[in-house]
């Protein structure tokens, strides 16, 4: 009876596992536990640097699910990320200074408000442009974002940069000190991060995901199968600014300062590159991507005197990455993975 | 705006012309014969010009135009390079695929040259570059001045976009180059030895890019950043003209200075003109290519099933 009740229970475990949501909340469960070992060890380990490294490989990654609606389901190449989260940076830099009355979530959710207004501008834009010339298109209006943020003085501060003096809600509104702030919105990072991993495979899964899948293999089929190449664009792109925006916004609230020269095209570029890497479609490859590109150097490197004097070699060592991935590997590191698996199936059945 | 100042300001447009329609040529060419956009370009010129610069201050005492040369086969080799080893062997990759290889490339190239030229806080060839004069004229009574660089920068350019274009039309490296961009598995069994053709293409593309390099940053302090507006620029030059053929391109490369220019200037903008000038020309640049999607002297293309 006992045994019976065991093997249910395991076998319950196992579905668990297996249900795509585990890996998910599995790296929900790991950079909290950082976070909690850090206040158990008095920051002795992971240092606050470290976490800050993780929080902004957080960030990025909410960018990149973003960006996997455009290059892994709709098979649209855009420059244009820059921009949208430099947007949604300097709108909650400039309304937490200047509104302070305003509630956070009305930030949040007029930034988001106005990347998405911006975002069906760029997909009405993709719609009149042919594949490979958006990338050139979007990367004219990437720089339109850049003049702006580097000229409109009273908006955001130019070139000097625009900063945030204390974490929103938690130290603004709770009253809690300084540190405490930051581990809390660490934490209110990580259920977002998890959050929107869920809602986008949900979405990639749904018949939305599919339909952008079918307008990427060949847009010609897929408008023959019914599909409106106006309404999944549009999608593809307001979704992708969205999250752009949000990261925008957790940029700022996190990290509390942004300047110019963070939104310029290699920006774009390390977004595309994490995405590339991590598998185009794959939610947890686009987490581990923005950690090789975004959270390698602050996290591990920065200890390292070679890699410290030489910063170029990380940069340039992405940059191979993305000739070897795009030539050799088109499926990154999820490819990796199931290659792996499948030649430890393979010896496993040579075995028994 | 009297016409005066009107007339001014086209002349202070042309070295500007003069720098992006070379530019603007290479893209096209490797657009062309690999159907891919290179982002790369801007940044092949910009180790050419690094190197003309290196070549000028520390390493020889040769003319000028000698290390001018020198660059351009430095970019040459360079370009042919890059083709060579990635993108020769990209064939079957998607265009965009092709297109982030590219960007890999430019990130790399991004990196690397400040780090192979040490570090060089370079002033650009200073006391050495051709000539820091003015020239002033005056034409039906009315007064102009261009600096001698800029109008040796479009004397220059326009010699070598008028070379190209004969080649383009009568030689027979011209004739392999139309006919890949025609269609590139017939070009190969019409005999066309497609390989060197787009290899030669792409080297070219680096030497021209390369002398826009060298008058972009002739008197002024060198960084990678260098090409970086002649790049995009140049990109949205070729969409603006239309990517179909070789000559509209340059069109599109000789409006958009002319609108930089006049969006600069103070007369016609106000006296805070330069500092909204660049986001100015993008936006009518972007304009312009939303109400012509297929450039201006484009046909539509249409795709068969």
């Amino acid at each position: 009876m006992q045994n019976a009740h065991d093997s249910q229970a395991s076998g319950r475990l196992k579905s668990a596992l297996r249900h795509p949501f585990a890996g998910f909340v599995l790296i929900g469960v790991l950079l909290i536990g950082l976070q909690l070992t850090a206040i158990l060890t008095d920051g002795a380990w992971p240092k606050s640097s470290m976490l800050n490294g993780f929080a902004s490989v957080m960030i990025y990654a909410i960018v990149g699910y973003g960006f996997t609606f455009l290059l892994g389901y709709a098979g649209l190449a855009s420059l244009g990320t820059a921009g949208f989260v430099g947007l949604g940076a300097y709108i909650t830099a400039y309304a937490l200074k200047n509104m302070p009355g305003v509630p956070y979530v009305v930030v949040l959710l007029a930034a988001l408000l106005v990347s998405l207004a911006l975002g069906a501008i760029v997909g009405f834009i993709s719609l009149r442009i042919e594949g490979i010339f958006l990338a050139i298109v979007t990367l004219g209006l990437s720089e339109i974002f850049y003049q702006l943020f580097n000229n409109w003085l009273d908006f955001t501060n130019g070139p000097n940069g625009a900063s945030i003096s204390k974490y929103p809600i938690f130290q603004t509104l709770l009253g809690m000190s300084r540190q405490d702030a930051q581990k809390a919105f660490y934490i209110l990072l990580v259920i977002i991060t998890v959050g929107l991993m869920m809602l986008t495979y949900n979405l990639g899964k749904s018949s939305t995901g599919r339909a952008m899948l079918a307008m990427k293999n060949s847009s010609s089929a897929a408008q023959a199968m019914g599909i409106s190449l106006l309404k999944y664009r549009l999608l593809a792109f307001l979704l992708s600014t969205a999250y752009a925006g949000l990261g925008g916004v957790m940029f700022m609230s996190y990290l509390r300062f942004s300047a110019p020269q963070n939104y310029t095209i290699m920006f774009s570029l390390n977004i595309l590159a994490a995405v590339l890497i991590g598998g185009s479609r794959n939610l947890i490859g686009t987490f581990l991507g923005s950690f090789i590109v975004f959270g390698i150097t602050p996290i591990f490197l920065q200890d390292i005197p070679f890699f410290r004097e030489n910063p170029w070699v990380i940069n340039v060592t992405i940059g191979l990455i993305i000739i070897l991935v795009v030539m050799f590997y088109p499926g990154g590191l999820t490819q990796l993975v199931n290659n792996v698996k499948a030649s430890f199936k393979k010896a496993d059945r040579r075995l028994s | 705006m009297s016409i005066q100042d009107i007339l001014q300001t086209i002349l202070n447009s042309l070295p500007m012309i003069a720098r992006y329609s070379l530019v603007t040529m290479g893209i096209v060419l490797i657009f062309r014969t690999t159907a891919t956009t290179n982002f790369a370009q801007g940044l092949i010129a910009t180790v050419g010009t690094f190197f003309i610069t290196w070549a000028a201050l520390e390493w020889t005492a040769l003319p000028l135009w000698v290390c001018l040369l020198l660059g351009m086969l430095v970019a040459f080799l360079l370009g042919m390079f890059v083709d060579i080893a990635l993108i020769r062997n990209a064939r079957h990759i998607t265009p965009s695929g092709k297109q982030m290889i590219t960007m890999g490339v430019m990130m790399i190239l991004v990196n690397i040259t400040p780090v192979v030229f040490n570090n060089l806080v370079i002033y650009n060839t200073q006391g050495r570059s051709f000539s820091q004069g003015i020239l002033q004229f005056s034409f039906l009574e009315m007064n102009f001045n261009i600096t001698e660089m800029g109008l040796l920068s479009f004397v220059i350019a326009t010699i070598l976009l008028v070379a190209t274009f004969t080649a383009l039309k009568f030689t027979k490296w011209g004739l392999g180059v139309r006919a890949t961009a025609a269609n590139e598995t017939v070009a190969q069994m019409l005999g066309v030895n497609t390989r060197v053709i787009t290899a030669f293409s792409w080297a070219l593309a680096g030497a021209l890019a390369t002398v826009g390099g060298f008058f972009t940053g002739a008197g002024a302090p060198l960084s990678v950043t260098l090409m970086g507006n002649a790049q995009v620029f140049g990109f949205l030059a070729c969409v603006l003209g239309g990517f179909g053929s070789f000559p509209a391109p340059i069109l599109g490369a000789v409006i958009i200075p002319l609108i930089y220019n006049f969006a600069g200037n103070p007369n016609l903008m106000g006296p805070n003109a330069g500092m909204w000038q660049n986001l100015i020309t993008f936006v009518a640049v972007l304009l312009l290519i939303l109400i012509f999607p297929n450039g201006l002297l484009g046909k539509k293309y249409i795709k068969k099933v």
